[in-house]
């Protein structure tokens, strides 16, 4: 069981995201309100064939493995990279793979189509009265994305209550713009909540529909969890990194903090919260092409474990890093806020630990029944 | 009970799956060893001692001679000879370099004097593997050797030191003036550090204790759903049990799966670092949930003892929760606190000084 990319190839794109990202964000660079720059780093990932990577070769990708996937959004994570990516190299590909459109996949790739993601939820069969007159939740999540830089198209998933009413619907940007209402995220990311459906949707703008498009969407969302999962450790990694260089630096009472014992042991707790955040992430990649249930169980473990030690683990980074923590203008706070938009984003926490209680009763259930088992 | 299971284990070859297959090790893949382990863990088959199998035959076959591998492995396997560590001393817990068992050299061998504690399973052992000091010169951790020393030598006795469960585990040894031959000695004369420094990190997947933990999870899912709330509900639908139980299983799935990582990382030669630090830290503190909550889930039960003045005991069931948990607190002092494994990790690992 490995996060390693194990390839050549693979190690090449790796280290070449990793400079792309420096050079191109650069440290300390919080600045997403400068769309053009953004731009042209997202189509230098594409050159680098980020966005080939996850299609599969009969689309022209790279075939790349879930491991490599999340490996690659550790470096975005790492990188504060625009949280795009976390949906684009995901859930955006599975979708395009699992509709099959050439022309799409050749644009995706390419990077002069950039997709925004999103799913709407309805509690029943049709859009609820709100919805309909201009209003999805954003509280509910619904509809929110962190689109990429300039969007030229939206891949929405539509979630009636019945499964067989779903569709996946690819609309263009240009004529959403009037119905989306920008926002920023807690880690200052740019995002747009999805106000209104149009009233027509053309036939060529439905890519899938029925249970056919549930599955899609259902694979989609646990890839793009799964993912939110791997930018975190990246950017839990980092943030932990700089902690320690900093706790050697930075001298109190006439030595360095690293030599006081106190903090030496908080530091300890972290990091083993950290490695066992990183066997979550390598369990996801070993599960996302497994069953759904086993992929569901693994990934609302994987969640659940984020918001609970990879929160922890940065909050007692800030901790032993006093007044500088809580700088804005310190690095460390942004990779905290990453964690935290990461745990709200592509599922809730809550709704990930009903998921695991769910799992618990079934298995009670399933243990009864085997006999084997003795109380 | 546990000789009968040790010997049906060795009869298949599977007493030992961590040894290197020339000793007698299995030869399985990580993903093998811990399907073996579950699969025990499932069955309760009960533990075999790990001061034999864990501690004394890596170091044996790692730094003994031919003659001591061929003398005390087959009978570690076999499980025909159980042994205790002698590494603790009244003076010398964490501080373990500050040990005062004392080994001389003579003519024909070495004199060994001196008093253990907290020696686990010392009652039933034929062997110790012993820690002693054989140049006072030295720096503390420089001048320690390993020996090997039989339980019935004339100058060895134990007092049982009852633990708060009022079990018998662990004991007081005294050593006075125990003669032992030159091929009682492990490895070289004032390297013992070194081997024992080894043994820190091997087989550093047992640390987790996760099989165990996890036949616990599902035992106490078990004992919550039979038992009543105040309310009259099943303590399985107590919102705040509910809440605990989804963490421990979330803990547990990442503890499992950086056991299978430290499998690989050691069936491949590769160490990646502290695991048995971490892994030993992370999992003592889960098997202390674990208990914690049962007693939540008991709730006025958990109040009484589990054995009664009539001699009556207390529901099998429930009193094994409290004496478990009692033992429990063990867990994280044992094997190295807890608090030195966090040293061990920001000192070693981290680099923090």
């Amino acid at each position: 069981m490995s996060l390693a990319i194990e390839t050549p190839e693979e190690l090449d794109l790796r280290a070449s995201v990793r400079r792309l990202l420096q050079d191109l964000l650069g440290k300390g660079d919080f600045d997403y309100g400068r769309p053009a720059r953004l731009l042209d780093a997202w189509r230098g990932m594409a050159e680098l064939g980020i966005f080939s990577y996850p299609m599969p070769g009969a689309l022209d990708g790279l075939d790349g493995r879930a491991a490599g996937v999340l490996a690659l959004l550790g470096e975005s994570g790492a990188a504060l990279a625009p949280r795009a990516l976390i949906a684009g190299v995901s859930a955006i590909p599975r979708i395009l793979r699992s509709c099959g459109n050439g022309d799409l996949a050749r644009g995706y790739m390419s990077g002069e189509m950039r997709f925004a993601y999103a799913q709407v939820r309805y509690p029943g069969d049709t859009p609820p009265e709100d919805d309909r007159a201009g209003r999805i939740a954003l509280d509910r999540q619904d509809g929110l994305s962190a689109p990429p830089p300039d969007a030229t198209h939206w891949l929405i998933g539509i979630r009636p209550q019945d499964p067989s009413l779903s569709q996946v619907l690819c609309l263009d940007a240009a004529g959403l713009a009037s119905r989306l209402r920008p926002v920023w995220l807690v880690d200052g990311t740019p995002a747009a909540g999805l106000l209104q459906l149009p009233a027509h949707i053309l036939p060529g703008e439905i890519l899938e529909r029925g249970a056919d498009a549930a599955r899609i969407l259902d694979d989609a969302e646990d890839w793009a969890a799964a993912a939110a999962v791997a930018d975190a450790l990246g950017a839990a990694t980092a943030g932990f990194d700089l902690t320690r260089e900093y706790l050697l630096q930075r001298h109190q009472f006439g030595r360095p903090l690293s030599s006081f014992q106190a903090i030496q042991h908080t530091m300890a707790c972290a990091y083993a919260q950290l490695e066992q955040l990183r066997s979550m992430v390598m369990l996801c990649a070993s599960c996302l092409d497994a069953s759904a249930a086993l992929r569901g169980y693994s990934i609302a473990s994987a969640r659940v474990y984020l918001a609970s030690a990879g929160v922890s683990l940065l909050e007692k980074c800030i901790q032993v890093s006093g007044g500088v923590g809580v700088s804005d203008e310190y690095r460390l706070g942004h990779y905290y806020k990453r964690v935290l938009a990461s745990c709200s984003l592509h599922g809730t926490t809550q709704a990930y630990r009903h998921t695991i209680d769910a799992g618990i009763r079934r298995q009670l259930k399933e243990e009864e029944q085997d006999e084997a088992y003795t109380p | 009970m546990l000789r009968p299971w040790h010997h049906a284990l060795h009869q298949r070859g599977w007493a030992a799956p961590h040894w290197p297959k020339e000793y007698g090790g299995t030869g399985w893949t990580p993903m093998q060893r811990f399907i073996f382990e579950n699969e025990c863990a499932r069955a309760d088959a009960p533990p075999l001692s790990v001061f034999g199998l864990n501690l004394v035959g890596p170091t044996l076959y790692t730094f003994g001679t031919q003659a001591q591998k061929a003398r005390y492995l087959p009978k570690i396997l076999s499980g025909e000879e159980q042994w205790c560590q002698g590494y603790s001393e009244p003076e010398a817990g964490s501080d373990l370099a500050a040990l005062r068992t004392v080994a001389h050299k003579t003519e024909d061998g070495w004199r060994l004097g001196g008093q253990k504690t907290w020696t686990s399973e010392a009652h039933m052992a034929d062997l110790m593997i012993c820690l002693a000091r054989t140049d006072r010169s030295a720096k503390p951790q420089a001048g320690l050797s390993l020996f090997i020393l039989d339980m019935k030598s004339p100058g060895i006795s134990w007092t049982p030191i009852l633990t708060i469960d009022q079990g018998h585990s662990v004991n007081a040894v005294f050593i006075d003036d125990v003669s032992v031959p030159d091929d009682a000695l492990i490895g070289e004369p004032n390297k013992g550090w070194d081997y024992a420094k080894f043994l820190l990190n091997h087989e550093r997947s047992n640390n987790a204790q996760v099989y165990r933990s996890r036949r616990e999870y599902h035992r106490l899912l078990r004992l919550a759903q039979s038992t009543a709330s105040s309310s009259g509900a099943s303590m399985l639908d107590d919102p705040q049990v509910r809440a605990e139980l989804v963490d421990l299983d979330v803990e547990l799935t990442a503890l499992e799966v950086s056991v299978l990582r430290t499998l690989h990382a050691e069936s491949g030669g590769g160490a990646t670092g502290g695991e048995a630090a971490i892994l030993k830290m992370v999992g003592s503190e889960l098997q202390q949930r674990l208990s914690r909550l049962s007693l939540a889930v008991l709730g006025r039960a958990a109040a009484l003892a589990p054995h009664q003045p009539d001699g009556s005991t207390w529901m099998d069931e429930l009193g094994g929760w409290m004496e478990r948990h009692l033992f429990r607190r063990a867990v994280t002092i044992y094997g190295g606190a807890n608090e030195i494994q966090k040293d061990i990790i920001a000192r070693t690992i981290l680099g923090l000084r």
